[in-house]
């Protein structure tokens, strides 16, 4: 197998490791769209990071953490949630597009930082991937059982001492993290999609919030190889490869597992 | 139950909770002093969840002050507390999983545990079910797993939001036990309930509530036999008083 379609393979399989726990979270509870928005909000960062010559990925974090925070802010205040999180997903999606167009003296192939462009994927990338999909896992096990009460619900949470606005908070910032951190690889349109389809598979077949959350990894695993695979077989573009190999084990979870609740 | 004590006297003072213009709950003065357990009773949309939540610290007043044995409700207070809701909110773990849980989150260090799940599990009746998924239970049974994780924490108040609303009368009764039993611990139990047979058999005190505010606060035998309110008096009769 050549080099680039192994680093590819090893970037998607550390990513799983973020995504995974994240990602059952995300459908726990019920925040599929808030992934979207934090998602879409990474093309703003890409134009914001470019403008000011900066790192994409410090870019894409602090705008994607922006979003999020606004979405936090404005639900809590009594805005509806997907109200909110539509003006916000495609606010922020438009305006990085018009920003980017105002970019000038730099190339910017739009079509990665959509739909990824796990291929080209270097040791640096690598790097930067396991190291921030690491410390995305570390803080979730620190604050799982937290996260997990809270999840429950905030009440309880409160009940036990546990503040569930400080839970949020910790999901929205891991969240930016993996936004920053998926967008070389399935792209800002996808990247919900690697959150929350290994998740929805996995729950079809686990008892426990702790094995759903560690078959998701696993199955987003799957879904990386798999499509890295299925990429370098068919000639077809890697990151939406991906989604579609997760799609398939979603499938699959759907004949072979239980109904969950 | 907790070696401390209750922390009475459970002490209200200009209390106020307001939505936009609205007055939800207005209670100038309450003093809740009675060991034995306080029932709040009254009509739907009368304010006993919301005085329930502010008493524990869930929700902030807008104005006036909680104290319990002069301590602020909340903060550390409220962590000495625990609360029980109408629904239960169980893991998708197995029963004694879910006490394990509610031990962990209060940091009762490992080695403790089993003892203190095994002991739990017995005295909710549970111990048959230990092994079994919490959500394949009873709702009386569930119900009755939601009150043995909140006492994992060996609290000094114990709130209860209607914890048998949707139970027969059987698995209300070993609901009432296990709450009595709690009481007879040494916990302060503050409860809504409407049901009156229940209240007359647990209750030591009666706080009744309507259009959030108390009408009367008084011991229980004397508020069944002679209810002082012209509310309390048709809640009692079960007629409708707007």
């Amino acid at each position: 197998m050549d080099d680039f379609l192994i680093r590819a393979a090893l970037a998607g399989i550390g990513l799983s490791i973020a995504t995974g726990p994240l990602g059952a979270f995300v459908v726990w509870r019920r925040m599929a769209y808030f992934g979207d928005a934090v998602a879409h909000a990474a093309i703003l960062g890409v134009a914001v990071a470019l403008a000011f010559s900066m790192s994409v990925l410090i870019g894409t974090l602090v705008v994607a953490l922006g979003v999020g925070l606004a979405a936090s802010t404005l639900t809590a205040r009594g805005r509806s949630m997907d109200t909110t999180l539509g003006v916000l997903a495609h606010s922020a999606l438009a305006l990085g597009l018009v920003a980017i167009s105002f970019v000038r003296g730099v190339r910017v192939d739009l079509n990665g930082f959509l739909f990824g462009d796990i291929l080209t994927v270097n040791a640096g990338n690598l790097v930067m991937i396991w190291g921030g999909a690491l410390v995305v896992a570390a803080l979730l096990i620190w604050r799982w059982s937290a996260l997990l009460t809270a999840t429950l619900n905030e009440d309880l949470a409160a009940s036990a001492g546990i503040d569930p606005r400080r839970e949020r908070l910790v999901l929205t910032l891991a969240m930016a993290l993996v936004v920053a951190l998926s967008l070389k690889i399935v792209g800002a349109l996808l990247i919900g999609a690697m959150l929350i389809v290994p998740a929805a598979a996995a729950r079809g077949f686990a008892r426990t919030p702790e094995t759903m959350a560690l078959l998701a990894v696993g199955f987003g695993m799957l879904a990386a190889v798999g499509g890295v695979w299925a990429s370098a077989l068919a000639d077809t573009p890697a990151g939406p490869s991906i989604v579609v190999a997760a799609a398939l084990i979603y499938l699959v979870s759907l004949v072979a597992g239980h109904s969950g609740d | 139950m907790s070696d401390r004590g209750a922390p009475l006297p459970v002490t209200v003072n200009d209390l106020t909770y307001r939505v936009g213009g609205q007055v939800l709950l207005d209670i100038p003065s309450l003093e809740i002093s009675q060991a034995w357990p306080t029932m709040i009773l009254g009509p739907n949309g009368a304010g006993k969840s919301l005085l329930l939540r502010l008493l524990h610290g869930l929700i902030a007043p807008t104005s006036g002050t909680i104290r319990f044995n002069g301590q602020m409700a909340g903060g550390a207070v409220g962590r000495r507390q625990a609360m029980v809701f109408q629904k239960p909110v169980l893991l998708r773990r197995t029963v004694a999983a879910n006490v394990n849980y509610a031990l962990k989150v209060h940091d009762v260090a490992r080695a403790e545990r089993k003892g203190r799940i095994s002991a739990l599990l017995e005295q909710g009746g549970l111990s048959d079910h230990a092994g079994q998924p919490a959500r394949t239970l009873s709702g009386g049974e569930q119900q009755r797993l939601a009150i043995v994780r909140a006492l994992a924490s060996d609290p000094d108040v114990l709130f209860l939001d209607e914890p048998t609303s949707s139970l027969d009368p059987s698995a209300s009764l070993a609901i009432e036990d296990l709450i009595a039993r709690a009481a007879r611990g040494g916990a302060k139990v503050i409860m809504i309930t409407h049901d009156l047979g229940l209240a007359q058999r647990l209750a030591g005190d009666i706080v009744f509530l309507h259009h959030g505010r108390v009408c009367e606060q008084t011991r229980a035998p004397e508020f069944f036999a002679h209810p002082k309110s012209h509310e309390a008096q048709a809640y009692l009769a079960s007629k409708l008083v707007l």
